[in-house]
């Protein structure tokens, strides 16, 4: 009986037919990635669109007011903004690749 | 073997351990396909989220193992183990082709306990070593040999004629 017993036990389980189970598991995977992304990309607007209305709103439209010349006539802010700009982009673009 | 993260790359290694995997559970959940089947699917889940963890020591598969085993235990602390009858049931109308001895193997595994049964089938029907199983299992070895060495007793009891 022993013996018997330990080749039924050794036998290998039945094969399982995938029917389309990885597939289902992929795409999961998939959906829950694309949340993830979009998550990360808009939780922090979401979060500074939440705090914004408990900002001094008049103090920091007279300083937006106050700097948006100065910076719209320097000519080294406008190369760093675009600078800054560029590299932003082509990170992303890496991380896409 | 990949283990790149990337969705077509995991979908390679479900594809590949998909079959082991969900009978395992299926064993571990008595032949309730539909739930052995809902525990692979988040086991593959997590182990898709936690890839950069698994450092390569052991078997990709028995790191896959490991997190179906801890899912196990999860489910069945949510839900207390169903009657033996009803199992049974599902059991005896598995619709694999199957010979009698192998039907009645089924059977007498059903009334062991779940440590039993996992130990089991990891070190006979997957070939895996005592110390594999401990670790897939996250017990002692000891205790995996003593599991493998009661269940096997308690089925050669229970098939003996």
């Amino acid at each position: 009986m022993s013996d018997d017993l330990d080749i039924l036990l050794a036998e290998p389980l039945p094969e399982v037919a995938d029917d389309g189970f990885s597939a289902r598991v992929v795409s999961k995977i998939e959906r829950a990635a694309w949340w993830r992304e979009r998550v990360t990309l808009f939780a922090p607007v979401a979060a500074v669109a939440a705090v914004l209305p408990f900002l001094p709103g008049d103090e920091l439209t007279q300083v937006a007011l106050k700097l948006t010349p100065i910076f719209a006539e320097s000519g080294a802010v406008a190369l760093a903004a675009a600078a800054l700009a560029l590299t932003l982009t082509l990170e992303r673009r890496l991380s896409e690749a | 073997m990949s283990t790149d993260g990337s969705s077509r790359g995991f979908g390679r290694l479900v594809r590949e351990h998909q079959s082991k995997l969900r009978a395992f559970l299926r064993r571990l959940t008595r032949g309730d396909a539909a739930l052995a089947d809902d525990l692979a699917q988040e086991t593959f889940f997590e182990a898709h989220q936690k890839l950069a963890q698994f450092r390569g020591e052991g078997s990709f598969a028995s790191w896959l193992f490991g997190i179906a085993w801890s899912r196990f235990l999860m489910e069945r602390r949510k839900r207390k183990e169903e009657p033996l009858g009803e199992i049974l049931d599902i059991v005896s109308v598995d619709p694999r082709p199957s010979t009698q001895a192998k039907l009645d193997l089924e059977r007498a595994m059903a009334r062991l306990s779940a440590e039993e049964r996992a130990a089991l089938t990891l070190c006979y029907a997957l070939g895996h070593s005592h110390g594999e199983a401990a670790e897939i299992l996250d017990m002692p070895l000891g205790t995996v040999k003593s599991h493998v060495s009661r269940g096997r007793e308690k089925l050669k009891a229970m098939l003996e004629p």
